[in-house]
């Protein structure tokens, strides 16, 4: 069973497109697990492990193009492996949904990214669906109902 | 201030050399445009990407020493033009001490791309450069010029790309929402009446969306369209 604690994904600027928490924190101390990972993980050589220990947790990231995955896990309760498969699988949702997604894509579709999360990893920070097929579903299903109360408005 | 310029600086760089590396960047928004190559400044210019379009003013300018120019750009005198910078690119060579390149090059709104046009440069080399400057939170960003390639081993854009990728994820102020479909939705073309029934109501949702919905315009929009759809309907 996977309890992720919280997932980022930051830019190779160093700027936060995307964060989600599972676990209650503070706001400050949000904002010190941003600045404090933020430049840990950008400095990282290519080939150092994915798996590094940061305070009472560890933190697994993977980079695709110019966008860091980042996740904080429980210990001796994740599996980095599982952790790594997770962001694999939300990218490879993001990339099929948007179609060869780029950060621009999650700039103007943010929304659309934290509804692709929320369907894979669920408020507690265990895996939802793992299902790539079942989540874009249930993704076209919202699209299509947004698109329905739009064209209700429309031609009310 | 809006901020709708972008100044591009070259260090020593031949009219011919000039025009080619504008071309490269900004091609697609001169087209439109009677852009001469020994021209300073380039209005009314579009950039385009597939969520957006936004206005911006292209400006040129050269110079001898980058150290002494940015030293003049730096100087309060100059206060007006860099709140005016959406971003500055530098064409030149990546000075051997980065840590010399001042933070108050550009603020914190800006982007600042500096682009090596000398010896190459390896990738893993300006891959380190760019880490460091983005861990000390200074929007320098090294890009190699002369890339044979587009994207490097992490499938980052690299060179020319990188800098239009840049500009695309740069935050304009005054940008135009261009209503993209969100996901692989593809407005298919009319077969028949009922086909292009569906068509025009897609057409209209996305009209509509661009509308302000509050205003009368949008409440005449929407009534018109009701009628014209109930009218081919038989209703």
């Amino acid at each position: 069973m996977s309890h992720i604690k919280y997932l980022l994904l930051v830019s190779r600027q160093g700027k936060v497109r995307l964060m989600q928490w599972y676990t209650p924190l503070t706001p400050k101390q949000k904002t010190k697990i941003i600045n404090d990972l933020t430049p840990l993980i950008l400095t990282r050589k290519p080939k150092m492990c994915n798996i590094l220990e940061y305070n009472d947790h560890k933190v697994v990231y993977r980079r695709y193009a110019s966008l860091y995955f980042i996740c904080g896990i429980t210990n001796n309760q994740d599996n980095e492996l599982l952790t790594l498969e997770i962001i694999h699988r939300f990218v490879e949702t993001m990339d099929t949904y948007f179609g060869n997604v780029c950060e621009l894509d999650i700039i103007f579709h943010f929304d659309k990214a934290y509804d692709i999360l929320n369907e894979l990893i669920m408020c507690d920070g265990s895996m939802a669906e793992s299902s790539k097929k079942e989540i874009l579903n249930n993704i076209h299903a919202m699209d299509a109902i947004q698109n329905n109360d739009h064209l209700d408005r429309v031609l009310s | 201030m809006k901020r709708d310029k972008i100044l591009i600086v070259f260090k020593n760089t031949s009219t011919t050399d000039k025009a080619s590396i504008i071309y490269q960047i900004f091609g697609q928004c001169l087209q439109e445009t009677n852009f001469k190559n020994d021209d300073s400044i380039v209005k009314n210019l579009t950039w385009s990407t597939k969520y957006y379009t936004t206005k911006f003013d292209l400006y040129i300018d050269q110079c001898d020493s980058i150290e002494e120019w940015t030293t003049d750009f730096i100087d309060p005198m100059c206060d007006l033009l860099r709140d005016a910078l959406a971003g500055l690119i530098i064409i030149g060579e990546i000075p051997k001490d980065t840590s010399l390149i001042s933070k108050s090059v550009v603020d914190q709104e800006s982007f600042l791309i500096w682009c090596h046009n000398g010896n190459q440069i390896e990738l893993n080399e300006l891959d380190d450069l760019n880490l460091k400057m983005a861990v000390s939170q200074s929007q320098v960003e090294f890009v190699q010029l002369d890339n044979s390639t587009d994207k490097n081993d992490y499938h980052d854009k690299v060179g020319t790309e990188r800098i239009k990728e840049i500009i695309d994820t740069y935050e304009w102020t005054h940008s135009k929402s261009l209503n993209t479909p969100r996901g692989q939705k593809k407005v298919l073309p009319p077969q028949d009446n009922l086909e292009s029934i569906l068509t025009q109501l897609q057409q209209a949702k996305l009209h509509y969306e661009s509308l302000d919905t509050d205003s009368t315009d949008a409440e005449q929009f929407a009534s018109e369209l009701a009628k014209e759809i109930a009218d081919k309907l038989g209703l």
